[in-house]
């Protein structure tokens, strides 16, 4: 049984990588460019924290 | 704006994930573990995992250097690099490490206690993420220089509240990956209560009499240039204290607050006993709130225009002036204070503990730190990439016999 952190962080990391398919998903239906612009400030962090980096 | 909506989206795209592949590279080398090159005292090198297992391929993983003397006698615990970002604090311990001989007794240095801190910076703080020391051959040592709380990316998210254990007390939501909040730790726990909890082995399984935990803080905070002790070394620091005017050197002495929980002179020292625990800190200008430009120099010179300003008002606890506080300083103090302790622990419990080659502040201020650090040469192993975040820990060394 892994300690309730890692349990935690790994729901936590379901739930970022809906987060991003929710964003990319309306980015990429956007068509306000300015909108898939500002889109670049939650992929970047959210990717990063989806794959453990920072 | 007439552009066609899906070109524009794919080229956001590849934006993004060119940005994320600059920013991933920028905070990798930060996972690589520090190159230390322990000195001809040190006769036994650890990792935190050999006391305590579950540790193993996780950044809380660490070095544990044993410097065993020939006779037996007084057993003290250095510990450094509780936060990364207090480079006068653990460079006490690279010192130590690497120049350190004991004759009677034994030294035990733990000089990057939270490796996870070291790993990432502090949001919003522009530290450097490395910063180098010059040698007098014309090298230099390079180090990382962290935060002072442990990789979100290894333990997240932070609550709203951090209730500490198992003292209830409720702290700020980001002091749950604070390992000065965690002591004395649990298995069970939290990532940062893991190391804690590591910790405490450490000084139950090497019987340690005493404890030393160097850490920094900025000029303007009432509590600089002191020690901290638990009431079990409140004699001790006090002798200290009264050793580093010799010296002239002040060192303030507080008395740990019994309501201020989760740190590791007042926990250690509750939890184990016989044991003294003391907590030292020094001034650190990139720490401070009003510096200017922050930058790897800042970390080491300590100079800054604005505290020299600051000190003429009257707004600091530390005299300031156009030297500033720089390394060679800081570590020099922290340096002078352990020599002073373990004299003080020599007289209050009759265990002999004799070292040599420790340099004090006026070495320190007259040859600079790099002149304490040992050269890299071909027989020093760097340890590399040892453990790594989340789930790239399935790549982490697992077995001890891969480490150097």
């Amino acid at each position: 049984m892994p300690p309730t952190y890692l349990i935690v962080m790994a729901l936590y990391t379901v739930l970022t990588a809906y987060i991003l398919y929710l964003v990319i998903s309306n980015m990429l239906r956007s068509r306000d460019v300015w909108e898939q612009i500002m889109a670049v400030f939650v992929i970047v962090p959210l990717f990063m924290r989806l794959i453990f980096i920072k | 704006m007439s552009v066609n909506h899906k070109s524009s989206a794919i080229l956001i795209l590849a934006v993004c994930l060119i940005l994320t592949i600059i920013l991933c590279l920028s905070y990798i080398p930060m996972w690589k573990y520090d190159l230390i090159v322990p000195g001809p005292g040190v006769t036994r090198v650890a990792w935190l995992s050999d006391y305590v297992p579950e540790l193993k391929g996780s950044l809380a993983d660490t070095r544990v250097f044993i410097l065993e003397g020939q006779e037996p006698g007084a057993n003290i615990l250095v510990l450094s690099g509780h936060h990364a970002d207090e480079p006068g604090g653990w460079m006490s311990g690279m010192v130590l490490v690497e120049k350190a001989q004991v004759k009677t007794g034994k030294l035990v240095v733990i000089p990057q206690a939270n490796n996870s801190g070291f790993t990432h910076n502090y949001p919003q703080e522009a530290h450097a993420q490395f910063i180098s020391i010059p040698r007098p051959d014309g090298t230099s040592r390079r180090y990382r220089h962290g935060s002072r709380t442990g990789n979100s990316a290894e333990h997240w998210p932070d609550p709203e509240v951090f209730i500490q254990y198992p003292s209830g007390q409720k702290l700020s939501g980001d002091e749950v990956r604070n390992l000065n909040r965690a002591y004395p730790g649990r298995l069970n726990g939290t990532f940062t209560e893991r190391i804690a909890y590591g910790i405490q082995m450490v000084v139950r399984n090497e019987q340690i009499d005493l404890q030393m935990d160097m850490h920094e803080a900025q000029p303007e905070y009432p509590f600089v240039n002191a020690v901290s002790a638990h009431p079990a070394a409140e004699e001790l620091a006090s002798l200290a204290s009264l050793g580093m005017q010799t010296h002239d050197l002040d060192l303030g002495v507080e008395l740990s607050p019994a309501t201020f929980r989760g740190l590791s002179n007042r926990e250690m020292g509750d939890a184990v006993s016989g044991l003294m625990a003391v907590t030292m800190e020094t001034a650190n200008t990139e720490q401070g709130k009003i510096r200017g430009i922050t930058d790897d120099l800042l970390a080491v010179q300590g100079q800054d225009a604005f505290y020299v300003a600051a000190a003429k008002l009257g707004n600091l606890f530390v005299p300031y002036d156009e030297g500033g506080w720089p390394l060679k300083r800081r570590v020099g103090r922290h340096l002078t204070a352990f020599k002073e302790l373990a004299l003080a622990l020599q007289d209050l419990s009759g265990k002999p503990f004799d070292i040599a080659n420790v340099p004090d502040y006026y070495e320190l201020v007259a040859n600079d730190v790099g002149y304490y650090l040992n050269p890299i040469n071909e027989k020093v192993s760097d340890p590399g990439y040892q453990s790594y975040p989340g789930i790239w820990r399935l790549f982490s060394k697992t077995s001890s016999q891969d480490r150097s």
